[in-house]
């Protein structure tokens, strides 16, 4: 039986409109409606061309209903710069995350999520709670994707190519997962990673309000990467020399920690006001001066070793999901160091291939 | 006398389940006395980072052990010990030197040092009662005071590391234990993924996420 939510996910994630796809497929823009709408199921003939012209396996549309987060509960920090097209991608790729996600949670154990609702705080005194109770105490958290993973939060790549759409944070049920772009400065991705976690602890199954949450997801951010009682003990700095080697230790980017320290009144506006006249002199703000080692996920990693030990490639998952392989690649760019397994045993041909990247 | 070590983590569990000590109770302890530690900043003067630690084991194996009904506290002098009248052990939470849990060498105590400290290898010592006459009274008193052998859980906690034997003290000198009769290693996750210890540390490969393909 054709399967009306499969259809919508496929088509956003090729990023085609419902017009260019009737276009491709050769029929009437409506009858695609239709198909979404479940008005009209389409016949033999038009779902295989529909499978070509998507380049998703027939099978997929035959499959059972599909989770598709819900975009209420999607923020995008830069909403306003996106395209419906790009956020449309962009959560349809969270519907291809919950099957890996389902697949993962039937093949391997995990850390269970440990999270706590933290909504009635402030986003400092969340980020100082959050920091207590993961017992980090006030040191730099030297790796957030690892941490996050331990406290049984999934991530996932962005892999959009687009800078408009930076990362974004779903609960679904009680799994909390995020969404990275990978495509980042080690710095920006950490960033990103801390502001998704503020949402999930402050904005828990209640729909984020726009500009507001927002902010509070950048404080929360800013005070969960940069304790306030740490920085206390720097003491003033009046340099971009001294913020470097303070970003450097706190792995933030040069500009987020010259605002932390400004916030935080241990930096004066007019030095404040100068250092980031000098940041951007320097073009510390198109690129990150001594930018960190990007992080990558541990559990993508030890999942595609254990399945490459027995024998099983990206190809095989891309099988038994009914998606196609470079969807589930897109979903773990930037995750993981190695080439992805394939059933035979090498990295991905084609155009996978050239997307891979050793991170070192 | 040769030192009974026990490093191998299912050795050391063992010895630690005929002692009646839970290997959580006390590796909780150490998390928290890290956490307390990492809590510190620069500010702070320069011992309390080593002194929160300390405290929260302290503390932290207290809140775990009293409510079993097993263990009860005790703070002769300021010695602060968890005492378990069944078994007829005590247990006293001291830092421990660079060669705390490795088998390369020794350790030494650190800071604890005192009328206690020696009281307790002389009561180690002389389990039957018969203490050498040249012991001043002062000494006898706090001998007296220790109802049971003591053990000493030797504590090395630094920001990136935790290492913690418990220990039974055999010889002092200047003050400082020396020498040991036994020592059994509190495992960590290195050789026993049972175990969880280092919270703190998540950089690459420190933090450990554990994943396991489920039995099929």
């Amino acid at each position: 039986m054709f399967n009306k939510t499969r259809l919508a996910v496929a088509r956003q994630r090729v990023s085609l409109t419902k017009t260019e796809l009737a276009r491709k497929v050769g029929v009437e823009p409506r009858a695609i409606s239709g198909f979404e709408a479940g008005q009209y199921v389409p016949s033999e003939v038009t779902i295989d061309r529909i499978s070509r012209a998507l380049q998703y396996p027939r099978e997929f549309f035959m499959a059972d209903d599909i989770d598709i987060p819900n975009a209420d509960g999607v923020s995008f920090r830069s909403l306003t710069r996106m395209t419906s097209k790009q956020r449309d991608a962009a959560i349809a790729a969270g519907a291809i995350a919950f099957l890996l996600s389902d697949w993962l949670e039937s093949e391997f154990d995990l850390p269970v999520p440990d999270l706590p609702d933290l909504r009635e705080d402030s986003p400092e005194t969340a980020a100082l709670s959050l920091r207590h109770y993961w017992g980090i105490g006030e040191r730099p958290i030297k790796n957030m994707i690892h941490l996050l993973e331990l406290k049984g939060i999934r991530v996932f790549s962005l892999a959009e190519n687009a800078v408009e759409v930076d990362a974004y944070s779903v609960w679904r049920g009680e799994r909390p997962c995020i969404f990275l772009n990978t495509g980042k400065s080690a710095e920006r991705r950490r960033f990103d990673a801390a502001h998704e976690l503020g949402h999930l602890v402050l904005h828990k199954h209640a729909a984020p309000s726009g500009i507001d949450a927002e902010k509070d997801a950048n404080a929360f951010a800013s005070a969960f990467l940069m304790p306030a009682a740490s920085l206390k003990a720097i003491g003033r700095v009046v340099s971009v020399d001294y913020l470097i080697a303070e970003k450097q230790k706190w792995c933030v980017s040069v500009a987020a920690m010259a605002y932390r320290l400004h916030s935080l009144r241990l930096m004066s506006d007019w030095n404040y006001h100068m250092l980031c006249v000098d940041i951007s002199k320097r073009g510390y703000r198109k690129k990150e001066p001594f930018e960190a080692k990007s992080e990558i996920s541990q559990v993508w990693q030890k999942v595609f070793a254990n399945m490459r030990s027995s024998g099983q490639g990206i190809q095989f998952l891309a099988d038994k999901l009914l998606v196609p392989a470079d969807e589930l690649v897109k979903l773990v760019f930037g995750l993981v160091t190695v080439g992805l397994p394939s059933t035979s045993g090498d990295l991905i041909g084609g155009q996978s291939r050239a997307a891979l990247r050793l991170v070192k | 006398m040769p030192v009974a070590v026990y490093d191998r983590p299912s050795d050391a569990r063992r010895r630690l389940a005929d002692l009646g000590v839970s290997v959580e109770a006390i590796i909780n302890s150490l998390q928290a006395g890290q956490v307390a530690r990492t809590s510190c900043t620069e500010n702070d003067p320069p011992f309390i980072p080593g002194t929160e630690a300390w405290r929260f084991v302290v503390r932290t194996l207290r809140d775990q052990l009293l409510p079993t009904g097993a263990w009860r506290k005790a703070d002769p002098a300021n010695f602060s010990l968890v005492i378990n009248d069944k078994r007829k052990i005590s247990i006293v939470v001291a830092s421990g030197d660079a060669f705390t849990r490795r088998l390369d060498d020794s350790p030494k105590t650190k800071h604890l040092k005192g009328l206690f400290t020696e009281a307790l290898v002389i009561r180690n010592k002389y389990i039957g009662g018969l203490f050498p006459e040249t012991l001043s009274e002062e000494l006898r008193i706090a001998v007296a005071v220790l109802e049971y052998p003591t053990w000493i859980l030797l504590i090395n906690i630094t920001d990136d590391d935790v290492r913690a034997e418990l220990s039974y003290p055999d010889e002092i000198k200047d003050g400082q234990i020396v020498s040991w009769k036994e020592r059994i290693f509190i495992p960590d996750t290195a050789d026993d993924p049972g175990a969880i210890i280092n919270p703190v540390k998540d950089t690459d490969p420190d933090i450990d996420v554990p994943v396991r393909r489920k039995a099929s």
